[in-house]
Order: C-alpha cells, then sequence, then structure tokens
C-alpha cells in the first residue's frame, strides 16, 4: 500500500513537471472590459515630430501627376 | 493630430496588384494571408472597376469593438494595430470587419486557425521598434523609419495613397477638381448600351470636351 501511495506520489510530480513544461510563459493576463493589457507600443519618435517627418514624405512621394 | 489613412482612386486603379505583391513582400506575410488585395467589381463588364482594400484603420473600429480580449489598440495617429501575445484567434473581428481585412493563418497542425494578421500601416506592433520580435511577428516598421506604407509608395498609377488624412484628402479633391466631372458621354453614343457607359477617365482631357 505504502508502495502504491509513493508511485502515485511520483506520477503526479512527473506528470505536473511534464504539463508546467510546456508553456514557456507562466504570466496569466486578466481580461477586463475594454481595457487593453497587452505590450505598451513605444516609439523611437513622439507622435509630432513623426508626423512632420510622414507630411514631409507624403508630399514628396504622392507628387501628382 | 494626424490620423493616417488609405485612399484608392477606383478611377486609376489598374488591377496590376503591385501593392498586394509590394505588401507580401515587405512584411514577408506567410502564404494564404494577403494583408491586401485588389477588389474587382463588375469584372469583365463596361465600366468595371478595381479598388485595393486592406485594413482602414477604422476611427471606430469594429475589430476592437467585438474582440473578446481586447488586444486591439488605437496608436495617437489613428492607427488600428494589436497583440499578438493576446490574440487568441477567435475570429470575431474578421465577421465585425466590413473590409475581411483580418486574416488566419492555416499552417498549424490540422489546419488549426492561428493568431490574426492584418495590416499594420506598416508601423510594426507592440514590440520595440526594428526588433526581430517586431518583425516577426508584424512586419516592417517603415513609419519608424520615416516612411509611408510600401503598396501606397510604390503604386504607378498613384491610385493608392496613404498618410496624412489632411494631405490624402486635399490631394484627391485636387484631382477630381482636374477632372471636372464627366462629359456627357451619352450625347456621343448612338446605341442604348453605350450610352449608360460612363466614359473612360481623361476623355474630356484628350477629347477637349466640356
Amino acid at each position: 500500500m505504502k508502495l502504491l501511495s509513493f508511485v502515485q506520489y511520483i506520477t503526479v510530480v512527473l506528470v505536473f513537471s511534464l504539463v508546467s513544461a510546456c508553456s514557456d510563459d507562466a504570466g496569466v493576463t486578466l481580461h477586463e472590459a475594454h481595457v487593453y493589457k497587452g505590450n505598451v507600443d513605444v516609439h523611437k519618435e513622439s507622435a509630432q515630430i513623426r508626423e512632420q517627418r510622414l507630411q514631409l514624405r507624403a508630399r514628396q512621394v504622392f507628387t501628382d501627376r | 493630430m494626424a490620423r493616417m489613412k488609405f485612399l484608392c482612386d477606383v478611377d486609376r486603379c489598374t488591377e496590376c496588384n503591385a501593392c498586394v505583391t509590394a505588401c507580401k513582400n515587405e512584411n514577408e506575410v506567410p502564404w494564404g494571408i494577403n494583408r491586401r488585395r485588389v477588389v474587382v467589381i463588375d469584372d469583365g463588364q463596361p465600366g468595371e472597376k478595381s479598388v485595393s482594400v486592406a485594413c482602414m484603420h477604422c476611427t471606430d473600429a469594429p475589430c476592437q469593438a467585438v474582440c473578446p480580449v481586447d488586444c486591439f489598440y488605437t496608436t495617437e495617429d489613428g492607427l488600428v494595430l494589436h497583440d499578438k501575445d493576446l490574440c487568441i484567434g477567435c475570429g470575431y473581428c474578421l465577421y465585425a470587419c466590413p473590409f475581411g481585412a483580418p486574416q488566419f493563418p492555416k499552417d498549424d497542425l490540422f489546419g488549426e486557425r492561428g493568431k490574426m494578421d492584418k495590416c499594420t500601416f506598416c508601423a510594426g506592433g507592440p514590440e520595440q521598434d526594428h526588433s526581430e520580435e517586431e518583425f516577426e511577428k508584424y512586419g516592417r516598421n517603415r513609419l519608424a523609419e520615416g516612411k509611408l506604407p510600401l503598396c501606397a509608395e510604390m503604386c504607378s498609377s498613384k491610385a493608392l495613397i496613404a498618410g496624412d488624412a489632411d494631405i490624402i484628402s486635399n490631394l484627391y479633391r485636387d484631382r477630381i477638381t482636374r477632372r471636372a466631372g464627366r462629359p456627357d458621354y451619352s450625347q456621343d453614343q448612338s446605341t442604348e448600351q453605350s450610352s449608360k457607359q460612363e466614359p473612360p477617365w481623361g476623355w474630356d482631357t484628350a477629347y477637349q470636351k466640356s
């Protein structure tokens, strides 16, 4: 009986260790309605500088024919 | 703050599909996914129209509204982007989107539907700019390089334009003004069928009418 419980214990430990190895990220994101909880999109430039650069680019690229 | 938008001038689009090819090449989009498509209306009929369609980065995006895990976010310049780490691939966004923009890879085992992929306006995603992770998940980040989406930049007829909504709407308004509306084409045609046809673009320029 003791041997059986030891085998069961070992089996449970093995199964849990195997299952936990399936995931590389143990973190859980708890959902909250209408709240974005993903990575933050950080830009190198501020939105205003980017806007100016893109406006200049648009004027260069879309020179109308 | 600028709002980034696409605009396709249907009178200029020649259905060359170069925008589709450019997008796939620039972002290394996998097989089976088209972030951009050219839709032809009344194909083969007189007066057929082609329009290049991708994510239109809606101001009130339905995909964002229906996402059960809220993986979408809107950037300061109005781009609707998403985090693939949060996406569960449910496909609600595909049903909600009026443009069919969300795409789902099916290259996993048993045709399992993968995480959603869509046009990012060449703005990458919520990873570090120009990082390998960003390129693998979302494609090239041209906006961080001060460039506009490649599909629009390389459109040979400049049918597809992209950028600040104020600039592209002014550009389109100028084009419409220069075209000066449609000439009365029906007066020149004898048959009933041809009178229903719209004249080709540039008709009045070529024939100096109206």
